[in-house]
Parts: structure tokens; sequence; C-alpha cells
């Protein structure tokens, strides 16, 4: 049975905030400054207790993954947990020797790109960012490992969405993700001119599913868009809000943990007042369970969550971008019934 | 290696065993010369919002979005049991005028699922559409001399 939007059920591992670039746009203000790192031991404890709440999938991302020492431990032991594990990587750490010990547990591996090369190296800081992306695409699809492009849209690197999918698909690339930028973390503070219109969020739509209508050897397209006109089927693909959730996966996806151990629901950057447990803590694993009886607050921040995205007017909103605002705000708290 | 690295409007098309085939035929480029118009801004915002609307009013699910020779072609994805049930709602066209459906069944992995694909002129990219078949036709007669060497 799906849980919310996705399709699959996941868990969004972020095990360190340690990474090789700054980028302009990270939203969990990672950076070469950032230390600390999750425990090994801890987390795949707190992953074995998610496998059995009905997660499917393992995301890894940060930080760069590649930084984190206890990376080849990680994937392999999730794996064998049970999950497909994705990876989400800026490239520039990416060879073989590197690959060597991930392969064989790998499910898919995301490389980051924000556009065609000047737009990449200017958002990432870093003047040979592109030629590490590329590089790192053709040393997977040599490796034989699936791959995909995680692009991230703003209203510059927007009009380079048909230019990605071409060189994608003559990658071999599996999969285009195309990411509306969020204001969040770091790129908060970029200029205005960055940020996508609802006319852009139109063309990114129309043309998401242009190329999308491709087939393979192609890549498949997604793109982090609802129309609001589906809300209200989708909405009951939410047992949250209907009481019906037997499981944690069944009523919180994704899940997210954070560089610190938090589990927060649905979103890197989810009112922290919400966080579900923190795997640090030996009693992680009870208190994850206990979050399977979710408060009234996420109920109503979902509930509300909903009922603004289909009166504010908008055709298409990014949904977790919006319920993680919604989560902000507060207001859910104030309106949650009392037990 | 071959061309290790690519710059936008370079393509791999020099080989290699896991490289896509570059190869597109004609309705793939009109489909990429459309996208590529509605990526670089040359179809106008109200057109996208115009269209975008009419798409969302869909009551059916779309799941797919192609160029045809009469504007877009509109691809729905029903089950068996109901997708002649949409017919008469999906041919009346209220917003763009339908020019053809066609419905076949989605095949052997998925036998029961049909593809209605209705064939449908939106004004907003009449004009334009025009445009792109014209210069499409051009594209994939000269990407067909190039790879016939």
């Amino acid at each position: 049975m799906r849980s919310g939007f996705l399709p699959a059920r996941v868990v969004h591992v972020h095990p360190t905030r340690a990474c090789n670039l700054a980028c302009a746009h990270c939203y969990s203000d990672s950076s070469p400054q950032q230390r600390g790192a999750l425990a090994i031991t801890p987390l795949l404890d707190a992953l074995a207790h998610l496998r059995e709440e009905g997660y499917e999938i393992v995301s890894i991302s940060g930080g760069e993954p590649f930084v984190y020492a206890d990376l080849p431990a990680l994937v392999r032991g999730a794996s064998l947990l049970g999950f497909r594990v994705h990876l989400i990587t800026n490239g520039i750490l990416v060879n073989e020797a590197r690959l060597a010990p991930l392969a064989p547990y790998l499910y898919l591996v995301g490389v980051s790109l924000d556009g065609a090369e000047a737009t990449h190296n200017a958002v990432r800081g870093r003047s040979d960012a592109f030629r590490h992306s590329l590089r790192a695409m053709s040393v997977l699809a040599k490796a034989d490992i699936p791959f995909g492009i995680v692009y991230a849209v703003s209203s510059p690197s927007l009009e380079d969405i048909p230019w990605a999918f071409e060189l994608g698909r003559d990658l071999g690339a599996r999969l285009l993700h195309l990411r509306p930028l969020a204001p969040e973390g770091r790129a908060a503070s970029m200029a205005s001119s960055w940020t996508l219109t609802p006319e852009d969020c139109e063309r990114l739509a129309l043309l998401a599913e242009l190329l999308g209508s491709y087939g393979p050897p192609a890549p498949r397209v997604q793109v982090d868009l609802v129309r609001t006109s589906e809300l209200h089927a989708a909405r009951a693909q939410f047992a949250l809000l209907d009481g019906s959730a037997s499981s944690l996966s069944d009523a919180v996806n994704p899940i997210v943990i954070d560089a610190d151990g938090r589990c927060y629901p649905f979103s890197y950057g989810f009112d922290p007042s919400y966080v579900l447990g923190d795997i640090t803590q030996p009693i992680s694993a009870a208190s994850l369970r206990l979050a399977r009886s979710m408060s009234d607050a996420l109920i109503a921040v979902v509930d509300r969550a909903f009922a603004e995205a289909e009166s504010d007017g908008l055709s298409l909103i990014d949904w977790f971008a919006h319920l993680t605002r919604v989560s902000r705000r507060g207001v859910a708290h104030d309106a949650a019934p009392a037990r | 290696m071959a061309k290790e690295i690519l710059t936008k409007g370079e393509t791999m098309a020099d080989g290699g065993t896991h490289l896509a085939d570059v190869r597109m035929n004609e309705s793939g480029d009109l489909r990429m010369a459309l996208a590529r118009a509605v990526a670089g801004r040359k179809v106008p915002d109200d057109a996208i919002a115009s269209v975008a609307k009419k798409l969302a009013a869909s009551k059916y699910k779309i799941r797919a979005i192609d160029t045809c020779i009469y504007g877009i072609c509109i691809d729905y994805f029903f089950d068996t049991d109901q997708w002649y049930r949409a017919l008469p709602e999906l041919a009346r066209g209220k917003d763009a005028r339908v020019h053809g459906i066609e419905v076949f069944p989605w095949g052997i992995p998925w036998p029961d699922i049909y593809r209605v694909r209705v064939q449908q002129e939106f004004d907003e990219l009449a004009a334009y559409n025009h445009n792109l078949a014209g210069n499409a036709t051009n594209v994939g007669a000269l990407a067909g001399n190039a790879f016939r060497g």
C-alpha cells in the first residue's frame, strides 16, 4: 500500500554534515567546516528497527556521503537489513576504488547537477565541480552501477533541463530527478532571481511531462511537484489522517535521520518540536515505536497543509517544502485537539 | 577514452558499450524541440499558464504528454472497465479541439491497462507548433544523414 506521495517507504539518512563543498543552495548548511558524524552502531540499530516498521529504501546523503568514514559499513549493513540503498553524491570523490566495496549493495546512485557547466560551478563554488559530476557518471556507468541525475531546478538552470536529459540519456542514466530549489538553509540567502516563479513551476511540470514520455533507454523523469487538483485523491494515501496506520511507515513517509541522530517526519528542516526520536539515546527504539501513535499535532500539520494547498490558488506545489513551512508556523500545535 | 567530458550541446555519439543510441525519430525531435522552447522561455508565460490550467482541469490523471501533428497528444491510462466511460468526456474537449482519439491495450506486462491517447489542438501553442514541425523535419533529416555517414 502506498504511504503518502511516495511510491516506496523511505528513510533519508544524513550521517554527517561534513562536505568537500559548500554549495550556495545547500539546505543542510553542510560544508568542509562541519564536523561530527553519526556512530555506525546506533545508526544500524535504528535502521533495523525502521525496517521492521516497513521502510524499504535507505537514501544516504549528507553532507557528502563519501567523506563519511563508515559509508561502506552503512551501505552494506542497510542492504543486508533488506533495504534498497540509494546514495546522493556530488561526484568529486567517486572513483573505482571507493565504489568497489559498495557496488554489490547499491541500488541507485544520484549524482547532483545544478545546470550546465557555468551554473553548476557557480552554485558549487568550485571551477571543476561540473567535470567531476560528469566523470562520476562515466565511472558509475563503466562499473554498471545504476545511477541518475539529481537536478536542482533554479530559475537559471530551468532552461538547461532538456540538455541534462539528453546528457543523462547518452551516459546511460536511469533517472532525471528534478528538484525545485527550496529556500532552505544556505539557499535562503540566495538572490530571489534563483527562485522559481509559479510560471516557472508550470514550465517545469510541462517539461517533465514532455520528457517523461520518452521510454527507455531515456531516463525516467521525476519532478517534485504535485498538481493541487490531484491532492484530494492523494489524501486517501495518508493513513496518518484517518487513523488506519498500523506501522510507523504507514503514518510517516519519508522519515529523516539527521547528523545529530534526530528523527524527523517527512522532511529535513521540519519543525524540531515534531521530532520522533533520537537514535543516539538508548531509548530510541522505544521512542520510535511510540511515535506510531502519532501526536494530534502532527496530524493537524498534515491536515492544515492539505487545506492550505487546496485553497491558495496555486496549481502546483512542492508538497514537502510546503509541509515543512506549515510545520514551522506552529499553528498546528495550537490547532491540535486535546487527547 | 571516448569523449569523457561533455559540455552543453555536445553528444556522446562516438560509441561505448554502455551508451544509449543518440538517434531520435522525428517525433522525438519535435518533442525535444518543444521541450527546449518551453525550458528556454520561448513560449510565453501566459501561454504556458493557459495550457497548464486546461491540463490541470482534466478529471483524469495525465500519464504523458507528447507532440503530434495537431498540437499535443495527452496519454491517459485506464483500467479495462473504465476507459470507455471516460471517452465521451475526453472527446468533448471543452478546452481544446480534439482531432483524434486512439485506444489501445498497454501490453503484456499490464494487460488490464488501456492507454487512451487524445490528440488536441491548443490555440496557445498552435503557431509555435507549426514552427517546430518545420524545424524538426529539417533537424531529423540532418541527423539521419549524419548517422548514415
